[in-house]
């Protein structure tokens, strides 16, 4: 069952409500935050996917529009944008407690939706697991070999790119577009220090992470063990569920894709224990 | 120094022409056949390959047996395939006519028919626009195309497939040097445009002094950002390929950098840029403002339009590291190019900056009235001489006899053609000239010339205009042109004066301040008396109307920034930034500034949420001040009681629920009008680019009284239902239910239709009774090239994605990551746009963005007229109401796939047609 709500201060949020047949988690919904500029459906309909096999598990779920982004009216001024995406992620949360009584949530967030999940985090103790897929990111030493490795081999070694580049030094013919790139204007996370400090933080509550990284983050995530090179004050551990995906791209634009990123995501929501996985 | 005749400069040699440019050319490419002469987006073609390339057309055209100096027309995007048009055309003795794309339907037409063009080269999008060329006389190509497209045409047939090695030989015609190459349309003041013709000798003469003056050489990357039109154009591709050098052709897609022409020259490598005064002085501010220095590669900027601002010319050299070769340029069109030129010097710190001395080859003299030579200091006329002077205007013996006069000077002996400038100037005591203004009421507003007449003549074509005058105020440094109309009523707005010119004029001679008078004020001698016509605050704009006046210093400065950005002369604290024409690439110029003035870093999505200037300043006043400043609700309460109560309506299609949204009629505002009006959405990539546009208008209409719903197919969006099992049937269903819907649960009196790309073919599929009016806006014309196209980006998605070295691969169900299945595509490709709708045709309206955006559905051959019917011998397509709506909008192209678009022009025409037949 899907529901649209109106809720918020001032009666400006959009979102959708979904309800599996058979409810098995009683007090916990998952939350769907809005990628960049895209609504509530979210790329390809990924968000509207996710909740529907979420649904399938059992798990509830709500994806709705930042103001000013999708159905939701712009007319919010709380801080800056991260301070206002916490609370209006603070006020979706509201509405599902007084509404259908949940009182933890699992956020994911895609690109600065995932920003905007983990500044949640740190504000509001009812989150209890986020799924950040293409999250925060730095450079590291061993980052750049595998930058190499992973961006400009494939393409030194593909036949079709070479005669893609003869082609269009002697006919102009089209190489080809690349992938929708990461929206660099729309992310606000930290530096380094101050990211690494909020993991801490949030795994010292007991939060259960789960960061994606696809073949989308190049730029700034290349190999499978980046994140606790990042991050060397943090170790492997079962709250943590790391993955580079970099076969994938920022949007998961593949229906293959999807599916298979889906079904790690539900999985991982539906998961009664935090699991440990590191995956290259 | 010699006062009445400046001979350029002695540092400078005088080089003669002695043959058309296209054999100095050839002459280059025989040099360098393997230097890379055009670079676009990746595509890389060698001296050799465009000479060749320009060869193939020259012989095509030449075998259809067009006579010397034939017009042809090239209405082509920036692209490499332009360039091998304009050599192909000059190779073959013939004058090319750029033609640009985004003038009116009118104007274009009227070009096309003066200058008696008589053959096309445009992209497939710009085909309608040209409706009185036959099929024969039009070649299709493209940026993408690396040779034209094989269209009926007997040039077409020609080139189709053919190898003869002949075609790649230059051609053996002898091109006088006073043959035409081009000819150049301008403003002109008797409310059409004239056209400057240009000789290969006049051409010649300008790039033998560009070469030598700006010094370029084969190392040299120039810019090619202008677009064709300009004649900054041509001093960006011509000089630059007779030295061996690259032309660099901007890219298409815009790109996401805070600033984007440093990007682009960062990028590139670009050493030599030609840039408009105003896009400079911006450039300059934002990197002043983003602290960043000038990109490393260049070395070369020549800066032309306009006076410079010293004040900038200062920042900018504070912002250099390198060794920089920093041009003023003056020049008008009809001197070819560039006719004088200011280099400072290291020391050089003056009050105002001269325009220079003339180039080599030219000559330059003040004359007072009398037409004598005035004394050094003594104001005068400037007037331009010397070989590089155009013919004169084409089939205006009248207006050239006016403009060229043959003068014998004093101090000469032999009588000398110039060209009066209209520019009021003097010697300076270095021998430089300063320019002082103008002679008439010529107006130049960023790069453009404008003469007043032709707007006041369009102007007052207005059926509520008795007379007009066009006159221009600076203010800040930017320039606005201000309409001053007696209305006939009295009730005449400034809106719909700007709405009435901006479908028969380009943007830029759109004024955008207003003053709407009972009657001109006269001089004593029944002159219009300008000094007494009304100023600044006293005149109108056309976006707000409102007296929403700031009472901040805050809110003061956001008003002055974005007054700036948006060019307006009224924005008023409670107007939507967006609605007023904001779009994401003037929010990056309203963060520049904001991080100057107030040294606060402001994040894009702040602008998404906070849209208008009370609630704007009211977040920034929070940023400022931190954590413990109370927030002022009162602006974002007002804000929201002017925003629709959004509601879901409920409806269900087949089994199948559907998310629907309802946006009443906002109360209080707008009296209810009890009438509904129903959107329908595309599919796949552009439901999701078109999302926001469609919201925004839906909550616009809702303030203007209507109540709009908006949903989703099932199987697509929110609604119920497997993507996979998608079928035109069903969505048409989808329409019924909604519509039976609308009528059941609101119990409204009328109902609109508003279909957006497949979204309109599916309204005009379904059968609707009782429709006020039915708005197509960018309808599929072929379901068969959408297919075609959809597919093609596909392919070029898949490209870029690898797994263990191999290109992905995908179902063919899978279409840009949404489900199209076989069933559906099959149903698309049949799709026409027969128009066959029940709706009557005078409540029938096709909206079309323009037409370059859907260049791979062939529109029908009809002609464009603003909203006007239109005449043809079709009748199945005689009975929609046209507009031109020209906004960018991308539809068929990748890079856009996933980003929103600004539809202002769209938007304002819908609510326009809606409002005024409710």
């Amino acid at each position: 069952m899907e529901l649209m709500s109106v809720f918020g201060r001032q009666e400006h949020l959009v979102g959708w409500y979904c309800q599996p047949e058979n409810r098995r988690c009683h007090k916990t919904a998952v939350v769907m935050l809005t990628p960049g500029m895209l609504h509530h459906v979210g790329p390809m309909r990924m968000h509207v996917e996710l909740a529907r096999r979420l649904a399938d598990a059992g798990m509830a779920s709500f994806r709705f529009d930042l103001s000013g982004i999708g159905e939701s009216l712009a007319v919010a001024s709380e801080g800056s944008s991260l301070q206002r995406a916490s609370s209006e992620i603070g006020q979706a949360f509201d509405w599902l407690q007084a509404n259908h009584g949940y009182e933890r949530f699992i956020l994911f967030g895609l690109c600065s939706g995932a920003d905007d999940a983990l500044a949640a985090a740190i504000d509001d103790p009812r989150i209890v697991k986020l799924s950040l897929m293409d999250g925060c990111g730095f450079r590291t030493r061993r980052f750049y070999g595998h930058w190499f490795l992973y961006k400009y081999v494939p393409k030194l070694l593909r036949l079709s790119k070479w005669r893609d580049l003869v082609m269009s030094r002697f006919s102009g013919a089209d190489g080809g577009a690349a992938s929708m790139p990461l929206g660099q204007d729309i992310r606000e996370f930290g530096n380094a220090e101050l990211c690494q400090s909020q993991v801490n933080q949030l795994l010292q509550r007991g939060v259960a992470m789960q960061w994606l990284y696809t073949g989308g983050a190049i730029d700034y995530y290349s190999y499978a063990t980046q994140f606790f090179d990042m991050f060397p004050s943090i170790k492997p551990q079962p709250a943590l569920d790391i993955h580079h995906l970099p076969s994938i791209d920022h949007l998961a634009s593949l229906r293959s894709d999807r599916l298979s990123l889906l079904e790690l995501i539900v999985n991982w929501c539906c998961a009664p224990q935090p699991s440990f996985q590191l995956s290259a | 120094m010699e006062a009445a005749l400046l001979v350029p400069n002695d540092t400078f040699s005088h080089p003669i022409a002695s043959a058309c440019f296209t054999r100095y050319f050839e002459h280059q490419a025989a040099l360098t056949p393997d230097a890379i002469a055009i670079e676009f987006e990746g595509h890389r073609l060698t001296y050799a390959e465009l000479n060749r390339q320009a060869n193939r057309i020259a012989h095509r055209l030449n075998q259809i047996g067009f006579q010397p100096e034939t017009r042809i027309g090239i209405c082509l995007d920036r692209s490499i395939a332009a360039v091998q048009c304009m050599l192909g055309i000059l190779k073959a003795g013939l004058a090319f006519v750029p033609l640009d794309p985004e003038f009116p339907p009118d104007r274009l037409a009227y070009i096309v028919e003066h200058a008696g063009v008589r053959h096309i080269f445009c992209d497939a999008g710009y085909r309608s626009l040209f409706p009185a060329i036959d099929e024969t006389h039009v070649t299709i190509g493209g940026p993408d195309a690396a040779e034209f497209d094989q269209a009926d045409s007997d040039l077409n047939n020609e080139l189709s497939g053919d190898l003869d090695n002949d075609l790649d030989n230059d051609l053996e015609i002898d091109v006088p040097l006073n043959s035409l190459a081009y000819v150049m349309y301008t403003s002109g003041s008797t409310g059409k445009p004239k056209g400057v013709q240009i000789e290969h000798g006049s051409l010649m003469t300008y790039c033998l002094a560009d070469i030598e003056v700006y010094r370029l050489e084969s190392a040299d990357r120039t810019l090619q950002f202008s677009t064709l039109n300009f004649d900054v154009a041509i001093e960006e591709i011509f000089p630059p390929l007779l030295v061996g050098s690259t032309i660099v052709i901007r890219p298409r897609e815009r790109a996401e950098a805070a600033i984007e022409l440093s990007h682009l020259i960062e990028t590139y490598d670009i050493t030599a840029l030609h840039i408009a005064t105003a896009y400079w002085n911006e450039w300059v501010d934002l990197m002043v403002a983003a602290k960043v220095r000038v990109p490393s590669s260049l070395r070369l900027t020549i800066v032309t339009g306009e006076k410079i601002s010293v004040e900038h010319y200062r920042r900018w050299k504070s912002l250099c590291d390198q060794p920089m070769l920093w041009c003023n340029a003056y020049g008008p069109t009809e001197t070819t190019v560039t006719c004088t030129v200011f280099i400072p010097d290291s020391q050089w710190d003056e009050a105002q900056m001269p325009i220079g001395r003339p180039l080599p080859g030219y000559e330059a003299v003040i004359l007072d009235e009398a037409m004598r030579p005035v004394e050094p200091g003594q104001t005068g006329h400037l007037f331009i001489g010397g070989p590089a002077l155009a013919r004169g205007y084409l089939d205006r013996p009248d207006l050239t006899e006016k403009a060229f006069i043959t003068l014998t000077l004093p101090e000469t002996e032999q009588p000398r053609r110039l060209y009066r400038t209209g520019d009021l100037a003097r010697w300076l005591p270095t021998g430089d000239i300063e320019f002082s203004g103008r002679v008439d009421h010529q107006m130049k507003i960023g790069s453009y010339r404008i003469e007043p007449g032709e707007i006041e003549s369009v102007l007052n074509l207005h059926p509520d205009v008795r007379e007009s005058l066009v006159t221009c105020e600076e203010s800040g440094g930017q320039k606005y042109l201000i309409g001053n109309v007696v209305s006939i009523s009295g009730q005449t707005t400034p809106r719909a004066l700007a709405d009435f010119l901006r479908e028969r004029l380009p943007v830029y001679m759109v004024p955008t301040r207003y003053a709407i008078l009972d009657c001109m004020p006269k001089t004593i001698n029944g002159k219009i008396d300008r000094a007494a016509l009304p100023k600044g605050d006293a005149l109108q704009g056309i976006a707000t109307e409102t007296d929403n006046q700031p009472t901040t210093e805050l809110e003061r400065l956001l008003v002055s920034v974005w007054k700036s950005v948006l060019q307006l002369p009224n924005v008023g604290i409670d107007d939507d930034f967006f609605q007023m024409g904001g779009s994401s690439l003037l929010v990056a110029r309203v963060i520049a500034q904001l991080s100057r003035q107030l040294q606060i870093a402001v994040p894009v999505r702040d602008f998404f949420a906070n849209p208008t200037i009370a609630t704007l300043a009211n977040h920034l006043e929070m940023l400022r001040k931190g954590p413990q400043s109370e927030p002022r609700w009162q602006h974002q309460i007002a804000l929201r009681q002017r925003l629709p109560m959004i509601r879901a309506l409920e409806l269900e299609s087949r089994g199948a629920k559907l998310a629907s949204v309802h946006y009443p009629a906002v109360q209080g505002t707008t009296p209810g009008r009890s009438h509904a009006v129903l959107i329908a959405q595309p599919y796949g990539h552009e439901y999701t680019r078109a999302h926001r546009n469609l919201q925004q208008l839906a909550a616009q209409l809702a303030q203007q009284g209507f109540d709009v719903v908006r949903f989703d197919y099932a199987g697509t969006g929110d609604s119920d239902g497997e993507a996979d099992r998608l079928h035109v049937e069903q969505w048409t269903a989808d329409i019924s239910q909604t519509v039976q819907a609308i009528h059941a649960q609101l119990g409204l009196e009328k109902l609109s239709l508003v279909g957006v790309r497949l979204g309109a073919n599916l309204l005009d599929l379904t059968p609707i009774e009782q429709v006020a009016n039915f708005i197509a806006w960018d309808p599929v014309i072929s379901g068969k090239d959408f297919l075609a196209n959809l597919q093609k980006m596909h392919r070029q998605e898949l490209n870029s994605l690898t797994r263990f070295l191999q290109v992905r691969a995908t179902n063919q169900d899978e279409l840009l990551g949404y489900c199209w299945p076989a069933r559906l595509q099959r149903e698309i490709a049949e799709l026409t746009w027969a128009a066959c709708s029940a709706v009557p045709a005078q409540r029938r309206w096709w909206l079309t963005t323009h037409s370059k955006n859907i260049s791979n559905s062939k529109l029908d051959s009809t002609s464009v007229n603003g909203s006007s019917s239109m005449q043809t011998d079709k009748p199945v397509r005689t009975a929609w109401q046209k507009s031109l709506c020209a906004d960018e909008i991308y539809w068929d192209q990748l890079t856009y796939a996933n980003s929103a678009f600004v539809s202002l022009r769209t938007t304002q025409a819908i609510l326009n047609i809606l409002t005024e037949r409710a």
